[in-house]
């Protein structure tokens, strides 16, 4: 399971975003916009109960 | 050739003064004229005589040639690009490395290529591998299964296809060919999905069946299905359209499940995806390398692996823990990349030495697009307002990258 920090950064404009920045356990991490990261968990999580409904 | 029989048959040959166009001649006897195999075409080679085209092989295209004594002849296979819209079908290139353990559903390995795997006890290794079918290839990709597995509803390589890739497909028969090879003998599985276009998209599940174990054999599956009832598209250009899975098995219509033992394993090589109902010889989607590795970095740029790798050049902002960044990409991502791999250590360095470690980093959502991206180098000790570089820091590993993957 991945291992997941949050941290939250300031952009040029002043506004802060949260990042979400994801262990991978051998030294590389993923780096992406926490709303991008929940983004793919739903879709994640829809595309496979899309396809547990074609059974 | 074919004159000369109608000779022999015939003791009196058949002489025809004259003829005007749209008189008819009619002969008073049936006559045939028989080719020896199939495939071979009868044509004049002179004024008064016939000859015959000889039988191509599969995949080449009959052009005229004055050279030959028909006037004709079998050239190719063209290699085509675009033909194939499966990018990196022959896994030329492996940006994201060449070995992959644990490599869960959704992982990319091989540029383009991902898995889907909804099983119980998968503990997967993917790896570039050379065995491959034949000298048109330098390397397969090769899924292995370590441990035993049970419950396998799923379990194959799959292939993202962009909506608009997928689109010129919109209406007709497809022909997905593919070299296999795998220690289980029997059925197993490709599937095509077309359902993320709008306007009928459907969804294609054939099977194919090994008949030899750890020999590569050369699959070719045929359908109308998912893309002949499409008669239009409303999906986005750069989207998802479907994707391809080949693999011990992909999800059925009807549940059922196997069981894989530790150490099966399939391969894959030479992967296409065209129009038509035949399958032709195998063409890179992007016709040479470079065409080829440009289609990869639409949807993954990496780069590094020098001790001392200088990534860009930028600066801090007014604080002491932030520095940014503009990496360029050698050519337009399919969309603003939605995230950022990377691996350390890195460090910002303001030139000659006194580098400070960068702990995190985060892509600017300020001034990033699909060109460029703004990076942010987040760290302690930085110093405000100056000019700096990124780079590795004493590591041939380190590297940065951008995804645009779906």
């Amino acid at each position: 399971m991945d291992n997941v920090t949050f941290i939250e950064v300031e952009g040029r404009d002043g506004s802060t975003t949260t990042h979400a920045i994801i262990d991978r356990g051998n030294g590389e991490f993923t780096s992406m916009p926490k709303s991008v990261y929940d983004a793919q968990k739903d879709e994640f999580i829809s595309s496979v109960s899309t396809e547990e409904v074609t059974k | 050739m074919a004159l000369n029989k109608l000779k022999q048959q015939y003791t009196d040959p058949l002489q025809v003064d004259s003829l005007n166009v749209n008189e008819t001649l009619t002969i008073g006897k049936n006559i045939s004229l028989k080719g020896s195999v199939k495939g071979q075409i009868l044509a004049a080679t002179n004024s008064d005589t016939m000859g015959f085209v000889e039988v191509g092989a599969d995949g080449t295209t009959l052009v005229a040639n004055s050279a030959s004594a028909t006037g004709m002849a079998w050239a190719g296979p063209i290699y085509t690009a675009g033909k194939n819209v499966i990018i990196n079908g022959n896994f030329d290139y492996w940006q994201r490395g060449t070995t992959f353990t644990n490599s869960g559903a959704g992982l990319y390995t091989a540029d383009r290529f991902t898995s889907t795997i909804n099983a119980t006890g998968t503990n997967l290794t993917v790896t570039q591998d050379s065995s491959v079918p034949n000298a048109q290839s330098f390397y397969s990709t090769k899924f292995t299964q370590t441990t035993s597995a049970s419950s396998v509803f799923e379990y194959a390589s799959r292939h993202w296809v962009e909506g608009g890739n997928f689109a010129i497909l919109a209406g007709k028969t497809v022909t997905l060919s593919f070299w296999y090879k795998s220690n289980r003998t029997g059925i197993h599985n490709a599937r095509i999905y077309s359902g993320y276009l709008s306007g009928n998209g459907g969804d294609f599940r054939g099977s194919f069946n090994i008949n030899v174990a750890n020999t590569w054999q050369y699959i070719t599956l045929s359908t109308s299905i998912p893309f002949g009832s499409i008669t239009s598209i409303s999906g986005s250009l750069t989207g998802a359209g479907g994707f391809v899975d080949i693999g011990f098995k992909t999800a059925p219509v009807i549940a059922e499940t196997i069981s894989l033992s530790a150490g099966d394993y399939f391969q894959i090589s030479q992967v296409q995806l065209e129009a038509g109902s035949v399958a032709t010889p195998f063409s890179r989607a992007g016709g040479i390398l470079q065409g080829e590795l440009a289609a990869c970095q639409r949807y993954y740029y990496r780069q590094g692996g020098l001790n001392y790798y200088l990534f860009a050049n930028g600066a801090t902002n007014s604080t002491t823990t932030k520095a940014i960044f503009r990496m360029q990409f050698p050519v337009p991502m399919r969309i603003i990349p939605v995230a950022i791999d990377y691996s350390g250590p890195l460090q910002i360095d303001p030139g000659g030495g006194g580098g400070v470690a960068v702990s995190t980093l985060t892509q600017g959502t300020f001034d990033s697009n699909n060109y460029a991206a703004s990076v942010e180098a987040n760290g302690t000790g930085f110093t405000a307002n100056r000019p700096y570089n990124l780079a590795a820091l004493n590591s041939t590993t380190a590297y940065i990258a951008f995804s645009a993957e779906f």
